[in-house]
C-alpha cells in the first residue's frame, strides 16, 4: 500500500533541472550547441587558428587552391580564405544575433500590447505589420539602405526594422489566447495595472515560442546579411563577413575556376544556420510543457479522445 | 459569395494608400530633388526654367495635395524619369518586366505544382519515398541561400558539364522560345527549388494536421477507400492553409529573384533595383517598390478568394 | 463457432490495446471481454481516460495511427457469418463493408467531426454511395427521407447546407443520419451528447432510444454520463483504467453495485429522489496514469477497502451468483464486501 501510494507523491524535479536534462537528452540540440560553440569560439581565436592575416596581401599567392598552407586557398589578392572565413564569423555572427535580438524585443514588445489590449491599437498595429509583409523584406532593406547608406549597424537597423512583423504576430496570437485564462481574470481582479500583468505575467508564459522564435530569426538574418553583401549592398567590402567573402562569385570566371572562394563562406553559412535550427528544434520539443515527461505525455494522449466536458 | 469578393476588394483600398503614401513620403526623405522623378534630366539644368517647371506642377502645393497628385501620376503609368539614364521609368519598366514575371511566373506555377505534389504524397504517406524526399528539400531550403543554390548550379550545369547556357536571358524579339528555353532553365530551377522547401514543409504538415482531425475519422468510418478519403476530404481542407502560405511566399519570390537575377545576370527588374540602389536613383526605386507592394496586395486579395471557395466558412466570417 | 453465444452480435475477447508513445508503449487497453446481445442498449461508462472511447476505435479498427490491439480478439456476428475483425486489413475491402455498412459510428464533437468543406446531404450520402448501388438523385432522395425522420427541419433546403449553419443538436442529427442511413447492425455512439444542453441531450438520446427499440438494432452508447445510463440502457460495463471491472444488466449494476469503484461513481451521480441532506461523495484520490499501474488492481490505490492480496497479481473478473460479472477479489461469492480498512473514507 505505501508502495502505491509514493508513486503519487515522487517530489518533482524544478523547472530549469528538467529544462537541461531534458534538453540534454536531445541529440540534435547537442549537436547544434557544440557546433555555435565551437564557430564561435573560433571566431574568436581566429588569428591563433589560422596562422595567417585576413587582410595581408599577398599577390605572389593569388588565387592558390586549398592547400595545407592554406587550407581553404587564397583569394584574388593573395589573402588567406580561411582566416577571412573566420574573421567573417565575427561580423555574420554578430549581425545575425543582434539584429534578431531587436527584432524579437520590438515583435515582442508592440505584440504582447497589441494582443494583450486589442481594439484600436491591436488593428492599427496589424495594418503596420500587413503593410510591412507586403514589401518583400529585400527590397525593403533596399529602399531602407539606400536612404541610410552602408555600415554594419544601419544593416542592424533595417533588418530589425523589416524583420519584426513574424515576432509580433506570434506574440500578439499567443496573448489573444492567454489573456482570457483564469489567472489574468485573477490577476485584474485584484487591479494589477496592465503593464504588470502584460510584462511581469503573461510575458513569461510566452516566452518558449519567442525564444524559438529567435532562433528561427538568427538563421534568416544570417542568410538574408550574405544575400545582401553578395549584392554589395550589406557591410562596407572592407569588412569580412561571409555574405562579403561570397560576393567574389559575382564574377563569372571565380563561379567557374575558383570555387574554394565561394564554397567555403556558404558552407560556413549552412553549418550555422543548421546549427541554430537544431537548437531552435530541441528548444522547442524542450519547451513545450505538455510533453515533458512521459505521465503527462500519457494523459496528453487520453487527451486526444476526450477533448472536452467529460468532467462536467 | 459576390458579396464577400467586394467586401475583401473594399479592404485592399485603404492598404494601397497607406503602402503608396509610405513610399511617397519615404522618397521625400531621400536627399535627391523630388522633381527630378517627373520631368527628364536634361529639363533641370536652367534654374528659371526649373523653379517655374517648380510651381506649374505643383511642387510648392503641401505635401498631402503633392501625394494626391503624384498618386494620379502614378495612376495613369506616368511613372516619371530615372536620373541615372535619363530614360522614362515606364520604358524601362517595359523592357524589364517580361524578363522577371518570366521567371517568376514560370517559378511560381512549377513550384506549386510540385510542392502540392510532392506534400500532399509526403504528408499522406508518412515515412514513405514522398515524405524523405520532402525532408532533405526542407533542410535544403532552410539553410541554403537562394543564391548559392544558383552558384552550385551554375558551377556544375554550365561550366563543368557544359550542358546549359549560363542564364543571360535572350530577348524574345526574332528568337524562337525553343531557342531561349535552355537558358531559362538554371534560373527558373534555383528559384524553384528556393521556393520548394517550405512549401513541401507547409502542404505536408497541413495534410498531417488534416488527417488528424475529427471529421476524417467520420469519414473512414463510413468505409469509404482512403482514395476517397485523402481526396475529399484530406486534401481539398489542406489546401486553405497552403493558399494562405502562396500569398506570403509571393514577396520572398519576389525578394529572391532579385538575388538570383543577379546570380544569372538576368535583366529584370530585380537587376534593375539593384543598378538603382546603387546609383541612387530614388525615382526607379520608388516606383519599382510601389508596383511590387501593390502587386503582392492583388494578389492576397486573389488568394482570398480562392480560399474562399475552397472554405465556406471564409466567406461567411465564422472562425474555426 | 468462436462466439461464447450464438445470440451475440459483438464479442471482444480478451483484447489488449498498446500504444507507442516516444518513450515505449502504453497499455490502454487490458484483457477486455465483453458480450453484447443482439439488439441490446449496452452503455460502456467511466471516467475520462479509462479506455471507453479506445474501446469502441479498437472495434471498428479506427485506433490512431500508434495504437493497435496487440492480443485477443474482435468478433462481429453480422447475422450470415461472424467476423474477426481484428485480423481484417484495417482499409481493406472486408473492413470497410462493416464499416458505415454494417458498424454505424457516432461521434462526440459533431462540429469538427464534420467537414466544414462540404454540405451535409453530401457528407450523409457518402455512406450510401458506397456501401449501395443507388443513383445519384436516390440517394438524395434517401437522404432527405433520412433527415425527415430524424426531426431535421425544411430537410430539402438543409440538405445544401454547411455544418457550421446548424445548430449543436441538429449537427448531432446530422452525424446520427450518417451513422445509420446504410442501416447497419450495430451503431456505437461515443459520448454523443456531451456537448449539448440538457434539453437537446434528452432529445437526442431519446432518439437513439427509438432507433433502437423501434429498428431493433444494437447499440453501444458510451459515456460518463450515469444518470443517461438508467434511462437508456439494458447492460452496463464499468471500464477502470483499461479494464472491464463490472458487467451486468442494467438493473444489477446501478440497483446493487459491488466494486468498489462502481459504489463510488453511483454515489456521486446527483439524484433527485435521495434525501437533500445527504452529501454528495466523491471518488477519492485521481486516477491514475495508465504508465503507473503494472501491477495488482488498478483501482487498489485510491480504495477503501484495498488489502495486500490486492497490490499483486492480476486480478480476474469473476461471475458472482447473481450473474453479473465484477473484478475484485475482496467480494465473496454473494457479492458483500468485507469490513472498511481504510478509516476516514466517504464510502460507507
Amino acid at each position: 500500500m505505501m508502495s502505491k501510494k509514493s508513486q503519487y507523491q515522487k517530489r518533482e524535479p524544478s523547472t530549469l533541472q528538467l529544462f537541461f536534462r531534458s534538453f540534454f537528452q536531445h541529440r540534435l540540440g547537442i549537436l547544434g550547441l557544440s557546433i555555435i560553440a565551437l564557430m564561435i569560439l573560433s571566431a574568436i581565436f581566429a588569428v591563433q587558428i589560422s596562422g595567417h592575416d585576413p587582410v595581408k596581401f599577398d599577390p605572389m599567392a593569388s588565387r592558390l587552391s586549398p592547400s595545407w598552407s592554406h587550407i581553404m586557398g587564397t583569394d584574388q589578392l593573395g589573402r588567406d580564405v580561411f582566416s577571412r572565413v573566420l574573421f567573417g564569423a565575427r561580423a555574420s555572427i554578430y549581425v545575425g544575433v543582434i539584429s534578431s535580438l531587436l527584432a524579437t524585443i520590438i515583435g515582442t514588445f508592440f505584440g504582447s500590447i497589441a494582443g494583450y489590449l486589442g481594439g484600436k491599437f491591436d488593428t492599427l498595429m496589424m495594418r503596420i505589420s500587413e503593410i510591412f509583409m507586403t514589401f518583400p523584406q529585400l527590397i525593403l532593406v533596399l529602399i531602407i539602405g539606400s536612404l541610410l547608406g552602408k555600415g554594419i549597424n544601419n544593416v542592424i537597423f533595417i533588418f530589425a526594422v523589416s524583420g519584426w512583423m513574424t515576432t509580433f504576430r506570434l506574440v500578439r496570437g499567443e496573448f489573444f489566447s492567454l489573456r482570457e485564462e483564469a489567472f489574468v481574470e485573477a490577476d485584474r481582479a485584484f487591479g494589477f495595472s496592465k503593464k504588470r500583468i502584460i510584462f511581469r505575467h503573461l510575458l513569461p508564459n510566452t516566452l518558449s515560442p519567442i525564444v524559438v522564435a529567435f532562433t528561427t530569426n538568427t538563421a534568416i538574418y544570417i542568410i538574408a546579411e550574405a544575400g545582401l553583401s553578395f549584392l554589395g549592398l550589406g557591410v562596407s567590402m572592407t569588412t569580412p563577413t561571409w555574405g562579403n567573402l561570397l560576393a567574389a562569385a559575382r564574377e563569372p570566371s571565380v563561379v567557374d575556376q575558383y570555387w574554394w572562394l565561394w564554397v567555403f563562406p556558404a558552407l560556413s553559412i549552412m553549418i550555422f544556420v543548421f546549427a541554430v535550427n537544431y537548437i531552435g528544434d530541441a528548444l522547442r520539443d524542450v519547451l513545450d510543457p505538455r510533453q515533458r515527461t512521459l505521465v503527462a505525455k500519457a494523459s496528453r494522449l487520453l487527451n486526444l479522445f476526450k477533448k472536452k466536458g467529460a468532467q462536467s | 459569395m459576390i458579396s464577400y469578393i467586394i467586401r475583401r476588394i473594399g479592404t485592399l483600398i485603404p492598404m494601397i494608400f497607406g503602402v503608396t503614401a509610405i513610399i511617397f513620403f519615404a522618397s521625400r526623405l531621400s536627399p535627391v530633388d523630388p522633381i527630378n522623378s517627373l520631368i527628364p534630366p536634361d529639363a533641370t539644368t536652367n534654374p528659371e526654367n526649373l523653379a517655374q517647371l517648380r510651381e506649374s506642377l505643383g511642387f510648392n502645393d503641401n505635401l498631402f495635395v503633392q501625394y494626391f497628385h503624384w498618386l494620379q501620376h502614378m495612376a495613369t503609368g506616368d511613372f516619371g524619369y530615372s536620373i541615372q539614364t535619363g530614360l522614362k521609368i515606364s520604358d524601362i519598366l517595359a523592357q524589364r518586366l517580361p524578363a522577371t514575371l518570366e521567371l517568376v511566373l514560370s517559378a511560381l506555377i512549377l513550384s506549386t505544382i510540385l510542392a502540392l505534389t510532392i506534400g500532399l504524397f509526403a504528408g499522406a504517406h508518412r515515412g514513405g519515398f514522398a515524405d524523405k524526399v520532402s525532408r532533405v528539400l526542407s533542410v535544403i531550403g532552410i539553410a541554403v541561400p537562394d543564391f548559392f543554390i544558383g552558384l552550385a548550379l551554375l558551377n556544375f550545369f554550365a561550366y563543368r558539364l557544359q550542358w546549359l547556357p549560363t542564364g543571360q536571358r535572350l530577348s524574345p524579339e526574332n528568337i524562337t522560345f525553343p531557342d531561349r528555353l535552355p537558358h531559362l532553365i538554371l534560373p527558373v530551377a534555383t528559384l524553384t527549388i528556393a521556393m520548394l522547401a517550405v512549401l513541401i514543409l507547409y502542404t505536408r504538415n497541413s495534410v498531417q494536421d488534416t488527417l488528424n482531425k475529427d471529421f476524417v475519422k467520420t469519414a473512414r468510418s463510413k468505409g469509404i477507400s482512403e482514395k476517397q478519403v485523402l481526396w475529399s476530404h484530406v486534401f481539398r481542407n489542406s489546401l486553405g492553409p497552403v493558399m494562405v502560405l502562396l500569398a506570403f511566399r509571393l514577396p520572398l519570390l519576389i525578394g529572391g529573384s532579385v538575388l538570383i537575377e543577379s546570380v544569372f545576370v538576368w535583366p529584370g527588374i530585380g537587376t534593375t533595383i539593384v543598378s538603382a540602389v546603387t546609383t541612387s536613383d530614388f525615382p526607379v526605386i520608388m516606383v519599382i517598390s510601389m508596383l511590387i507592394a501593390v502587386a503582392i496586395l492583388v494578389a492576397s486579395v486573389l488568394v482570398d478568394i480562392v480560399k474562399s471557395i475552397l472554405d465556406p466558412r471564409v466567406r461567411l466570417g465564422v472562425s474555426s | 463457432m468462436n462466439l461464447k453465444s450464438p445470440d451475440s452480435i459483438l464479442e471482444l475477447h480478451d483484447v489488449n490495446v498498446k500504444f507507442d508513445v516516444q518513450d515505449g508503449s502504453l497499455h490502454i487497453l487490458r484483457d477486455v471481454s465483453l458480450t453484447v446481445p443482439r439488439g441490446s442498449f449496452l452503455c460502456i461508462v467511466g471516467e475520462s481516460g479509462c479506455g471507453k472511447s479506445v474501446t469502441a476505435q479498437s472495434i471498428i479498427q479506427l485506433l490512431p495511427d500508434n495504437g493497435g490491439v496487440s492480443s485477443g480478439n474482435v468478433y462481429f456476428n453480422s447475422g450470415s457469418e461472424v467476423v474477426e475483425v481484428n485480423t481484417l486489413e484495417k482499409f481493406g475491402k472486408q473492413m470497410r463493408s462493416i464499416r458505415g455498412g454494417k458498424i454505424g459510428m457516432i461521434f462526440q464533437d459533431n462540429l469538427s467531426s464534420l467537414n466544414p468543406a462540404h454540405k451535409v446531404g453530401r457528407q450523409v450520402g457518402e455512406s450510401l454511395s458506397q456501401h449501395t448501388d443507388l443513383s445519384k438523385k436516390e440517394i438524395k432522395e434517401r437522404v432527405i427521407e433520412m433527415f425527415k425522420k430524424l426531426g431535421i427541419p425544411d430537410p430539402v433546403r438543409r440538405y445544401d447546407a454547411y455544418p457550421h449553419e446548424f445548430s449543436g443538436g441538429m449537427r448531432q442529427r446530422v452525424m446520427i443520419a450518417i451513422a445509420t442511413i446504410c442501416e447497419p447492425d450495430l451503431v456505437i455512439a461515443d459520448e454523443p451528447t456531451t456537448a449539448l444542453d440538457v434539453t437537446i441531450q434528452a432529445q437526442i438520446m431519446t432518439l437513439l432510444k427509438e432507433l433502437q427499440s423501434a429498428e431493433g438494432k444494437t447499440f453501444i452508447l458510451i459515456t460518463h454520463n450515469m444518470a443517461l445510463v438508467s434511462e437508456v440502457a439494458d447492460h452496463v460495463a464499468v471500464m477502470y483504467l483499461g479494464r472491464i471491472v463490472e458487467y451486468g444488466r442494467v438493473d444489477q449494476v446501478l440497483k446493487s453495485p459491488k466494486h468498489p469503484y462502481t459504489r463510488a461513481l453511483l454515489e456521486s451521480v446527483p439524484s433527485l429522489t435521495s434525501d437533500i441532506a445527504v452529501e454528495l461523495s466523491t471518488v477519492q484520490g485521481q486516477t491514475p496514469s495508465p504508465a503507473d499501474v503494472t501491477n495488482g488492481c488498478e483501482f487498489a490505490g485510491r480504495c477503501p477497502y484495498v488489502a495486500d492480496k490486492c497490490l499483486t497479481g492480476i486480478i480476474p473478473l469473476r461471475t458472482l451468483s447473481d450473474g453479473h460479472d465484477v473484478r475484485c477479489i475482496q467480494l465473496d461469492d454473494a457479492g458483500n464486501l468485507p469490513q472498511m480498512s481504510r478509516a476516514g473514507s466517504n464510502v460507507e
